[in-house]
Formats: structure tokens, sequence, C-alpha cells
């Protein structure tokens, strides 16, 4: 089979777990760990920093940060830090995060996000690769150099409908997907991206391919974890959009349908999830990004089954 | 955190060797580190929560966080972290930082600084300290609100002129000075910050000091030292205009003068330095952030000789001794 990494979310609203979690993604043997910023609470790549300092070989990454609410300088000053702590173990992945965030808790409009998006990744890649950047667009303006540039930093950007996937083949140095349909990823989303990389005249980059990784062999237990841990995307415009355009209409109820589940999580059994993310392996994605969904009673015994699980994945190849 | 009384700024360009000072710092007994984010240079809060990792007890700060170029609630964010991984240890220092700076390199418009200054510390004071934040401001406009909250991370300010100290007086939980004679923080500064806190209502908030310290006894090596590093000062016209207010008229010309080493460095040797910043708890400052300036051909061994002294007097403050 393709050998592709995998890595998991380590998200905790304890800064201590997060720290700890990381090193025991490291411990097992997963080859990189993902935090997420939102709403107001921990900011990943301070977390990302704090684990730099206490981890040796796991690779670490935001998936993502939100760009409306810090320039992209600041970005790379965080970025320096982490990268100068982990020397080729980090990747930073930003995002324009969706509307009722961005103007709900922050208070900028959020208009026209492929552009934000564009500006920002232009930005924090040249100033991190060439050590200096001079940019002046309709959202954002830099002029700044730094001592040490960063080549070995890539600057990912998420991903959710084909658009924004063009504007990661065409100038981000990877895609990150969230909570998309596998069939979305493969059929939409990795022509989209080679798209936009052959329009640029660039090699397409890598997709990290988001998917929700359930071990527990009780399928109803599996759904009602699902609906409940991943209750807010079919309530958010921007997934139902992308649901519709997958073929799942339904998702515009604001629920997931046993459909949805079917098609953006992986459950069963240890065999049955171990077979489907080496299925998935072949689709051309250049890394799974596992969020554990844990089900059942014993949330904690179902989270060490799955990590259990994926580390073997990660290391039997 | 009444009772720590001196830091020391960490100044280099990496983390890999800012993370190495502190946790040197830190093993001498230094009280506190503080760090400034410069630039494009190297986040200090990050290296921060590098830092609470790694250490156990000193005292992390930022003296300070630039505000433009990052939403308050990002740098609550950071705040989160750190004060998580780092229990009553963090002090949050933010500053308006220069137009030159915040225009040219971010392209961010710098007006009305002293409302930006109010309106960031309030959203982060509100949020941090109290775990919910509502303010639809001529800057920001924020709705958040946090499970925990942190109401022992204060909210610093940096203040150069009279009305900066006003602001912080209104609105944050300490005053951060920098390159400022004594006797403007006496006659203008300190009567500003109270002038302040009393039209808000509030307690005078504590004054922290950032006091460049040059340990030699040399005339020479100092001169050369302090100027190379603080004599652009009085090119910058907010800072020239401060110090023809404080009554040195030759920094008018924009030139550094002696007059203003002996106003804004304690230097000379230990004895000398500890009666110099003990000058300014006397005045009312409640903690000195002390800027190490090298002197003499081995700035090594001048560092460590600065440490060793603040770690020496930091002591001494402790038990509730004199400085000097």
């Amino acid at each position: 089979m393709a050998r592709i990494p995998i890595g998991v979310a380590a998200n905790s609203p304890d800064a201590r777990q997060v720290v700890a979690a990381v090193r025991d993604l490291e411990r097992r043997g997963i080859n990189a760990a993902w935090l997420t910023t939102g709403g107001a609470g921990l900011d990943g790549l301070t977390l990302l920093a704090a684990a730099a300092a206490r981890t040796e070989r796991v690779r670490l990454g935001t998936s993502i940060t939100p760009t409306w609410p810090r320039h992209p300088i600041v970005a790379t000053q965080q970025a320096q830090v982490i990268a100068q702590l982990a020397p080729g173990r980090f990747r930073v992945g930003v995002g324009p995060s969706h509307r009722p965030a961005v103007e709900g808790i922050f208070g900028f409009k959020y208009e026209a996000p492929v552009r934000n998006l564009r500006e920002y990744v232009t930005v924090a890649r040249r100033l991190l690769r060439d050590g200096n950047v001079d940019f002046s667009g309709k959202v954002y303006k830099a002029a700044a150099s730094i001592a040490r540039p960063l080549p070995d930093v890539p600057v990912m950007a998420s991903a959710l409908r084909e658009a924004s996937y063009e504007v990661c083949g065409e100038l981000a140095d990877g895609a990150i997907s969230w909570v998309s349909p596998h069939a979305y990823l493969r059929d939409k989303a990795l022509p989209a991206l080679r798209a936009g990389a052959a329009r640029a005249g660039r090699p397409a980059p890598p997709l990290v391919a988001h998917v929700p990784v359930c071990v527990h062999g009780d399928v109803n237990e599996v759904r009602a974890a699902v609906r409940e841990q991943l209750a807010t995307y079919p309530r958010s415009f921007n997934y139902q959009e992308m649901f519709a355009a997958s073929g799942h209409p339904e998702a515009r109820e604001g629920t997931w349908s046993n459909a949805m589940i079917d098609a953006v999580v992986v459950s069963g059994g240890e065999e049955q999830v171990a077979m489907r993310l080496r299925e998935l392996s072949e689709w051309g994605f250049g890394e799974l990004l596992v969020t554990v969904v844990p089900a059942g009673a014993d949330a904690v015994g179902s989270r060490e089954r799955a990590l259990s699980l994926l580390a073997e994945v990660a290391k039997a190849r | 955190m009444t009772s720590v009384t001196m830091g020391i700024v960490a100044r280099d360009t990496t983390a890999p060797a800012l993370l190495d000072a502190i946790e040197q710092l830190d093993r001498r007994g230094v009280p506190a580190v503080w760090l400034t984010t410069v630039g494009a240079g190297v986040d200090g809060p990050s290296v921060l929560a590098a830092a609470a990792t790694r250490t156990e007890r000193i005292a992390l700060g930022s003296s300070v966080t630039p505000t433009w170029p990052r939403h308050p609630i990002v740098l609550a964010q950071q705040a989160q972290v750190i004060a998580q991984l780092a229990p009553g240890r963090l002090r949050l220092g933010i500053g308006t930082s220069s137009r030159d700076s915040i225009e040219g390199m971010f392209g961010v418009p710098f007006h009305a600084p002293l409302a930006n200054l109010k309106e960031y510390v309030r959203v982060l004071k509100d949020l941090l300290q109290r775990g919910k934040v509502d303010l639809d401001g001529a800057h920001y406009h924020a709705h958040a609100t946090i499970s925990a909250t942190y109401p022992d991370v204060p909210v610093l300010a940096a203040t150069l002129i009279a009305k900066s100290y006003e602001a912080a007086g209104e609105a944050a939980d300490g005053a951060i000075s920098w390159v400022t004679p004594l006797e403007y923080i006496q006659r203008r500064g300190l009567p500003a910050l109270r002038a302040g806190a009393a039209r808000a209502n509030r307690p005078a908030p504590a004054l922290y000091a950032h006091v460049p310290v040059c340990l030699s006894t040399s005339a020479a090596d100092v001169r050369a030292a302090v100027s190379e590093r603080l004599g652009f000062y009085p090119q910058l016209k907010v800072w020239r205009d401060m110090f023809v207010d404080a009554g040195f008229a030759d920094a008018a010309e924009g030139k550094w003068s002696d007059a203003l080493t002996d106003g804004t460095v304690a230097h000379g040797d230990e004895a000398r330095v500890a009666k110099r910043l003990q000058a300014f708890i006397d005045a009312g400052a409640r903690e000195i952030l002390v800027e190490v300036v090298a002197a003499g051909p081995d700035k090594d061994k001048s560092y460590d000789r600065a440490t060793a002294f603040v770690a020496d007097v930091a002591k001494t403050a402790l038990a509730g001794g004199r400085l000097g």
C-alpha cells in the first residue's frame, strides 16, 4: 500500500492535556499532531510552541488558525518560534473560518474569504520562505523581513469548496480538508487542487484528508457519538453547501443523516477501520488527519482503542 | 505577585536562545523574565508558552506585545495557554508601538492610539479576568465567553508620555515605563496615572519601571554601551518631546547626552545601581524590569554580572529590605 502519514487532532480545553496528548502521540509513533483554534479558546500556535519544547520527533501543525483576527506577519512570528524549536517538524495551516465566528466574536466583516486566504497565504509564505515580503493587497499590506528565513515551513490552507482547493493548488503548500465525504475529496477536491496547481505551472501540493475515526462495533452508538460530537457542522452554512454539492442536500436540515455519517466517518471494529484507512491512503491524498470520535459509555477506553489502532496503522507499512 | 520586585528583559533573536536564557534565569533565582515582541521577529507570548513548560518558578511577562496586528481576543487566547501552563506566573503587557512600525510594516492605520490601548486592555481584562467580553468600540468589536477565568493575570500597558499614564490609570492593572528619567516619572507619569485612576473611580495601578542597567565603573565603557543601545531615542519625536519636558534640553537636537545617561540609566558598581533602582521603588514603582546594557569588551561577562546582581538584590527586596 501507499505509505502516507497519519496525524491526529490533539485538541483539549486544557493546555496541559494538549501538551500531554502531543507527547503521547509522539510516544505511540503517530506521525503528526494537529490543533484547531476555535472561538475565543486556547490558541493552537501558542500550544504548539509549548509542545515543540517538549517533543522530539512528532510533526506539529495547525488545522487551522483563523486568518482574520491576526495579521499574517503575526502568524509568521509565531511560526518562527515553533519552527526554531522544532526544526523540520512544523506546518502552519490557515483558513478564513466561518462567518458566525469571524463577525460575531471578532467583529470583522466576512467578505471575499477566498481573496482573504489568497493574500494571507501569499504574505506568510513569502516572509517565511524568502525572508522578506513587500506586499500591498486589497486586504493586507506587509513590508517586513526576518533574519532567518524558514523555507522548510509549509504554509497550508483549509479548503472546503472547489474554489478554495484551487487556491491551495495555485499558491499554498497543501490543502487541509475538514468533515467532508471521502468521495467528495477524491472526485471534487483533488481535481480542483490539481487544476489550480496546473494553472500556476507547479506540482500539486498534498491534500491532508481529514477523517473522523470511531473504533466501535455498535453502529447506533457510533451514530449517536457523531451526532453529538460533530453536531456543529450540519448547522453551518458553508458545510451545508459542501454536503449538498456532494449529494447530501439533507444536510440543510441541520443534522447528520446516516448516509452523511457513512460518507464521512470511518467506523467499525479494528479490522474494518484499518482496511478502510488503507483504502483511503491509496486515493491520492498526501496524509490523513484523524479526529478520534469516542463512542459508547467508556469514552476514555474508546479513545485509547482508536489511538492504539491508529498507531498500528501508522507503523505497519 | 506583589512580592516580585525585580526581573530581567531577555533579548535574543531566536526562540531556542531565549528559551535557554529563561531557563538559566530561573535556575539562578531571578524572579521574573520579560519578553518584547519586536517587528516581524519571534513572537514573545509563544516563547513564554514554551518557557512555561520548562520552568517552575520564574514569572513570565510580555513587555510588550504590540496591539494593532492582532485582535485582543487572539492575545487572550495566547494568554490562556500560558496561564494554564504556568498558573499565577503570567503578566501580560501590551503597547501601541510606533506609527512607523505599525503603518510601515503591517499597513494598519495608526490612529487614536490611546483609545486603541484602552479598548485593547478592556477586552483582555473582561475576557481573561471575568470570562466574558461584550464590546462594540471604535477600534474593536469583541463578543465572547470562556469557561475558566484568570483573575491573577494582570494586564499592563506601556506608557511614555503623561497622557498614556492617564490611559493606563483609567484602564490597566499597571503601567510599564521605558527609558524614562525618574524625574519625569515622578513629576508627570505617576500624577497622571493617579489622575486617570481617580477619573475612572478605581485605585491607581502599579508602576513597572523598565530601567536600563549598566554595571560598569568605566565612564567610557558606559558611555559607549549606552549610546549604542539607546542613542537613537532622541531622534524619535515622542521621546524627544518627553526628554525635553523632563528637563533635558539637549535632547531637542536629537542627540543623546551624558545627562540623559545619568537620568535614565542605572549605572556604576552594584551598590550605586542598587541605590538608583531603590529610588524608582521609593518613587512608587512596584517592580523593576532590568534592561541589561552590557558594557566593556566582554559582553557575556557583563551580562552575567548583571544577572547575578538581579538575583542577589531580588532576594533582598523579597525579604523586604532596601536595595541600596
